[in-house]
């Protein structure tokens, strides 16, 4: 068994998982009550009229011969036209990704360098009062939901103060901004939902980044480096940090592949057009090409993100690959 | 001294609080209870139409409240649970069960009852606000045990309107008249129309209909308490029994049982849930069923893996060579092993649950406003974020509070069982 035949079976078997996928939506959004088309037809129209819309959206002919279709479609990269928007679904999702993206990766930074850097400072003072305090704190931060904190976030920052703008992407006036300007206008909208996100995921990983540092340091070969008398920078770099990193790599895989595929919550607070939001009015609006698009480019997402940071995690420790990859 | 206070002692003191304080209502309900049983044997029918489900709750509520005692007193040497000393989490858990118990005692206010004045929208906690009650024409004689049985019914139900009853903020008494306003118009009220006045704090406020924030959380706490353990049930049954069959069954059937849990793992949840949610409608039995229902793989992946390794130890073959059955050896050797994980998840599973529910209710899509529910309440309350603060932070801070007491007690549970695990 090389590496690259278990890469290769991973690769077949997240194909498996995103045709199981889309077939799941397909069969759910087709066996629910509820007509697509009810919406673009009039009463009056007659139903000669009615019946031809039905046929122009592929929905006149039986449920399997769709279904061979639609695979057949999106073998080739077609996932239809919305019946909302009017376009190429794929084309609306690119519409809604860049601030998905943009939060996502911002985010899992936010939330990694954060947990980070408060459970350095929380091992260097250990069982201080301030180490207590982000202890209890942590906690408490983890298990607020979003919208929570969010809601308090907006009432602090935009309804008290009015430090930022309480929601939306970018301002009225952003065309008329210089450059400077607009990527200013856009980080203002972006600090919220950046620490609605971020805040509850960082409590997370400063715990296991806590946890992992502070089990490794206890370690023998932590002692036997020790004494051999290297400093304790390069012990710290070279050897407790990559000890500690694989749970959290593999939490940061799944955290990452959620940010991706939309936060609808976060998104609903500070209406910002993103994928979790698209999703939601795709699937009340009843548009199925695009609620399958979502569900395909979400379920990607995840399957990426996982891969990825599986492969970072073998590339820190090798020994472990056939058990990361399998 | 505080060492020395133990669960079932802070347990009882609620109790008495609530005795002492709703004595009256007790008294009320119990000779209601009396009264149902009476007219149970001489009117059948008078009583099947008047039963109702919140009826049947200030019964079981009176029930209740008879039962703790008893069974706290009678248990206080055994139980372990009763004999721990207090924390927080389990402060706010036993005021969590109270309320799932019995809301009607510890608010005396409907969670839909509107107050038909305009100036009570709104208020902030702790307003005082005037309940002017007036009086009803003519008292009919209480002969029958029907007449006593409804007005005592009206008595201890909350209402959910009461036309004889305004609020106030404010009133005045001049030329011998009571007068005060409703909304833009000025009422005036002789004395002799006027059963009582009295003074009332508005305890955490009103939301936007001047519905009581302090009667929605301790309804929408029994809610959330009611979809998490419903859902916590099913996504058990669900993981249970998949588990076993996965560890049991052939290999193709565990195989594709496996590919099952990696297709749901490997999609967001929440998606699902909310595609499932808004293509077939919500209400709290979907609710719960797709909450559920999205809750099992955890569990089915403890489960299957307990099990399989369950079936190579010594103790298992032997009890298997030794003849006992299929279901002996469920019950005897395999279910006291994964009772310890499964518990610790299912106490996981169950704030996972009540977070995913407020969530919905938030999207809208939770067990619909017919039911009071914390998300909703917040979800409301982000219109109106400028004017009433506490419409988001006294139903998110409860919520908070609710989330991190149950994580603490799960992380308590799962060092019960593996004390090694710091």
């Amino acid at each position: 068994m090389t590496k690259e035949y278990l890469i290769l079976k991973r690769l077949l078997s997240s194909l498996l998982i995103l045709f199981l996928v889309i077939t799941l939506v397909f069969v759910l959004i087709r066996i629910s009550p509820g007509d697509p088309t009810q919406k673009y037809i009039s009463p009056k129209l007659s139903s000669q009229l009615a019946e031809e819309v039905r046929k122009s959206y592929g929905l006149d002919e039986p449920i399997t011969i769709q279904y061979l279709n639609f695979i057949k479609n999106i073998f080739t990269g077609d996932f239809g036209i919305s019946y909302e928007y009017r376009i190429p679904v794929l084309k609306v999702i690119l519409e809604f990704l860049p601030v998905t993206l943009m939060l996502a990766f911002l985010s899992i930074t936010m939330q990694l360098l954060l947990g980070y850097f408060t459970a350095l400072f929380s091992v260097r003072r250990k069982n201080s009062l301030i180490d207590r305090l982000i202890r209890k704190s942590s906690v408490i931060l983890y298990v607020t939901p979003g919208f929570v904190l969010g809601l308090i976030l907006v009432f602090i920052f935009a309804v008290q103060f009015e430090i930022f703008p309480s929601s939306g992407f970018k301002s009225f006036y952003y065309d008329e901004l210089t450059f400077i300007g607009r990527i200013k206008d856009i980080a203002a909208h972006l600090i919220l939902p950046l620490l609605t996100l971020s805040i509850p995921g960082a409590a997370l990983f400063y715990n296991y980044f806590r946890d992992g540092i502070e089990d490794v340091m206890n370690k023998d070969f932590v002692l036997y480096l020790k004494a051999n008398g290297f400093s304790d920078k390069i012990i710290f770099r070279k050897h407790i940090l990559p000890n500690s990193l694989k749970p959290i790599l593999s939490v940061a895989g799944i955290e990452l592949g959620f940010l991706l595929s939309g936060t609808l919550v976060t998104e609903v607070i500070f209406s910002l057009p993103g994928m979790g939001r698209l999703m939601m009015s795709s699937i009340l609006s009843r548009d199925f090409p695009l609620v399958i698009a979502c569900a395909f480019i979400s379920a990607l997402f995840i399957i990426i993100s996982n891969f990825v940071f599986d492969l970072i995690k073998v590339k820190i420790d090798r020994r472990i690959w056939k058990e990361i990859l399998s | 001294m505080l060492n020395k206070i133990k669960l079932l002692h802070f347990i009882l003191i609620v109790w008495l609080i609530i005795l002492i304080f709703r004595f009256e209502i007790l008294i009320d309900t119990a000779e209601f209870l009396w009264l149902s049983i009476t007219l149970l044997f001489e009117d059948y029918d008078f009583l099947s139409s008047h039963l109702n489900f919140q009826m049947i709750d200030s019964l079981t509520a009176l029930l209740i409240m008879l039962l703790i005692p008893v069974i706290v007193l009678l248990k206080r040497f055994r139980n372990k649970f009763l004999n721990t000393n207090v924390s927080f989490s389990r402060y706010f858990i036993v005021l969590l069960m109270y309320c799932f118990f019995v809301p009607t005692l510890i608010t005396r206010e409907h969670p839909d009852y509107q107050k038909n004045n305009p100036d009570t929208k709104l208020l902030h906690p702790f307003s005082i606000i005037y309940q002017i009650k007036l009086k009803t024409p003519g008292d009919f004689s209480l002969n029958s045990n029907e007449e006593k049985f409804l007005k005592i019914k009206e008595k201890i139900l909350l209402k959910e309107f009461d036309e004889k009853e305004i609020f106030v903020k404010s009133y005045s008494l001049n030329d011998n008249s009571y007068s005060f306003s409703i909304g833009d118009r000025t009422v005036r009220l002789s004395p002799e129309s006027i059963h009582s006045i009295k003074s009332e704090i508005v305890f955490l406020g009103t939301d936007e209909f001047g519905r009581d924030i302090f009667s929605r959380l301790i309804f929408g706490a029994r809610i959330s308490l009611f979809i998490g353990f419903m859902a916590v049930t099913i996504s058990l049954i669900l993981g249970l029994i998949l588990g076993y069959i996965a560890s049991t069954g052939s290999a193709i059937i565990s195989m594709i049982i496996n590919r099952l849990t990696d297709l749901f793992l490997s999609f967001p949840s929440i998606f699902l849930v909310i595609l499932v949610l808004a293509l077939f409608g919500n209400n709290l039995l979907s609710v719960i069923i797709v909450l559920g229902f999205s809750g099992w793989m955890s569990l089915y992946k403890i489960v299957s893996s307990e099990v399989a390794s369950v079936k190579q130890k010594d103790f298992f073959i032997t009890s298997q060579k030794l003849g006992l059955s299929n279901s002996e050896l469920l019950m005897k050797e395999i279910i006291p092993v994964i009772i310890i994980p499964v518990t610790v998840n299912l106490v996981f599973q169950f704030s996972n649950v009540i977070l995913a529910e407020s969530a919905l209710s938030f999207l809208g899509l939770g067990a619909g406003s017919e039911y009071p529910s914390w998300g909703s309440m917040i979800e409301k309350g982000q219109e109106y974020i400028s004017d009433a603060w506490w419409m988001i932070f006294i139903p998110g801070i409860v919520l908070v509070l609710t989330l991190l007491s149950f994580h603490n007690i799960a992380k308590e549970v799962n060092k019960f069982f593996n004390p090694k695990i710091s």
